[in-house]
């Protein structure tokens, strides 16, 4: 069984440097204010009596690091736009902060997610990459050419009781994007009928998952537009297609994410006839 | 829900006679801007005994001695702090681990679900940069009462300069 994305949104995160000693507590408020906007943007798709039975919100990131592990930030702040009670009621808080798989931090949420919420029915999760230090790295670099940056949620519905195709591993060289092409390859062998939504790549890096993959369907690579996004990417492609109208309901879809360390993952995720997606205005 | 904490202090180089590589990548800073960045994150004066490499070791020991004592395949949620110098071991990548920035939001969602689980609250630096006190906090949770031999945790502990080790029961 594949898992049913009911609704995703993108919102971007403007990269523009700032004075980051000075705004940088506000330009999380900020951000924060918008993310939990979306949150409760996507969870319109659920009744309250559904919406009541989230008690997990999971927070996935890149390189969102350095602020956390300094003990400069915690996850708190990303709950401070949440101040009165009914925001408090209306939202669902971040329960749990994961940048330790990179990129592929979603796929071994969902992971976790599967194996030890056996009784829950949805999965809610989030996606934020922010250069909030304005590091040159995180701006550009080899790997990946311009980063883009954003906020995604997602709300995903499982069927109780059934096995979802959720794949979450490590390369074993150190080539782990050729290497993922070639996993994700031996997967489509099996199941040819899936559309690949594949991370955001510059030309060089690109030609890889082209020459490798020309094979099978997959959903335009979105760089040229929004940057490489991270962990977002998948979901940007997927949401891009829907507000498009590119998505069949009766298509699935293989989301697949791999990292700078080389850890990856991919799932099957189907789309209902009434899936929402949003792509904000950016902040 | 049944708990048991176990807890100690890293207090020198658990690995002291080995010749250490130092493998583990930092950021580059480049610009005028990236070393203002850095500047403006705060540093701890509290001492730093194990390499990126080193405490990865130590922390699969750990599992080890947990899973000697509780069932294989037993969810274990593990905090652990990015970067992470590196590729991270297969060991700590498995199907029933999930590493986190901060346990406590997920231990309380699982304790909850009355699930029999275990937790390892490692705050051993491996960085000046990494905020922390080198304390290690297992908890075990089970959802009937056990009683759990801790003799592979405790003397692992023990064996690696753990101080100030201490354990005790909880019913929650």
């Amino acid at each position: 069984m594949t898992l049913s994305l009911l609704s995703a949104a993108f919102t971007p995160i403007d990269s523009k440097p700032y004075d980051c000693q000075e705004d940088y507590l506000k330009r999380i408020g900020i951000i924060s204010s918008v993310f939990h906007q979306q949150v409760d943007w996507v969870l319109e798709s659920l009744s309250d009596n559904e919406k009541s039975s989230i008690n997990r919100h999971f927070l996935c990131s890149t390189m969102l690091e350095l602020p956390f592990t300094s003990g400069q930030i915690t996850l708190d702040l990303f709950n401070q736009a949440l101040h009165t009670r009914e925001e408090k009621l209306r939202s669902i808080p971040v329960t749990a902060y994961i940048n330790t798989y990179e990129c592929a931090s979603w796929g071994y949420t969902l992971r976790h997610y599967l194996n030890s919420a056996s009784d829950q029915e949805y999965f809610l999760l989030s996606i934020i990459d922010a250069n909030l230090l304005n590091l040159s790295f995180w701006q550009h670099n080899e790997n990946w050419g311009q980063s883009g940056f954003g906020v995604t949620t997602l709300l995903l519905k499982r069927e109780i009781g059934t096995q979802q195709e959720n794949i979450a591993d490590c390369a074993v060289t150190w080539n782990a994007t050729p290497e993922f092409a070639t996993v994700i390859r031996r997967h489509m062998k099996e199941n040819d009928q899936l559309i690949m939504s594949l991370p955001f790549f510059p030309d060089n890096i690109r030609s890889i998952f082209v020459r490798m993959l020309g094979n099978y369907d997959q959903l335009p690579d979105l760089h040229d537009q929004w940057g490489h996004c991270f962990g977002s990417d998948p979901w940007v492609g997927i949401i891009s297609a829907g507000l498009n109208n590119e998505l069949e309901s009766h298509k699935k879809l293989l989301a697949c994410s791999v990292a700078l360390n080389g850890y990856y993952c991919m799932s099957h995720v189907g789309i209902e006839p009434n899936s929402r997606f949003k792509i904000g205005e950016a902040v | 829900m049944y708990a048991t904490h176990i807890t100690g202090v890293l207090t020198a180089n658990p690995f002291e006679n080995n010749v250490k590589l130092s493998l583990a990548r930092t950021l580059p800073l480049m610009t005028e801007q990236d070393f203002y960045s850095m500047s403006t994150l705060p540093t701890s004066d509290v001492p730093v005994w194990v390499t990126h490499s080193e405490h990865y070791q130590l922390q699969l020991l750990i599992l080890k001695a947990i899973e000697e004592m509780m069932p294989q395949d037993l969810v274990i949620l593990l905090r652990m702090q990015m970067p992470a110098g590196g590729r991270m071991p297969k060991g700590l990548l498995r199907d029933h681990i999930l590493l986190l920035q901060d346990v406590v939001g997920e231990e309380q969602q699982l304790i909850r679900q009355a699930q029999n689980f275990a937790v390892i609250d490692d705050h051993i630096i491996r960085y000046p940069m990494e905020a922390g006190d080198n304390r290690v906090t297992i908890r075990l949770y089970s959802r009937y009462q056990t009683q759990y031999s801790l003799a592979p945790i405790l003397d692992l502990l023990n064996a690696f300069k753990f101080k100030d080790i201490r354990f005790e029961d909880h019913i929650l």
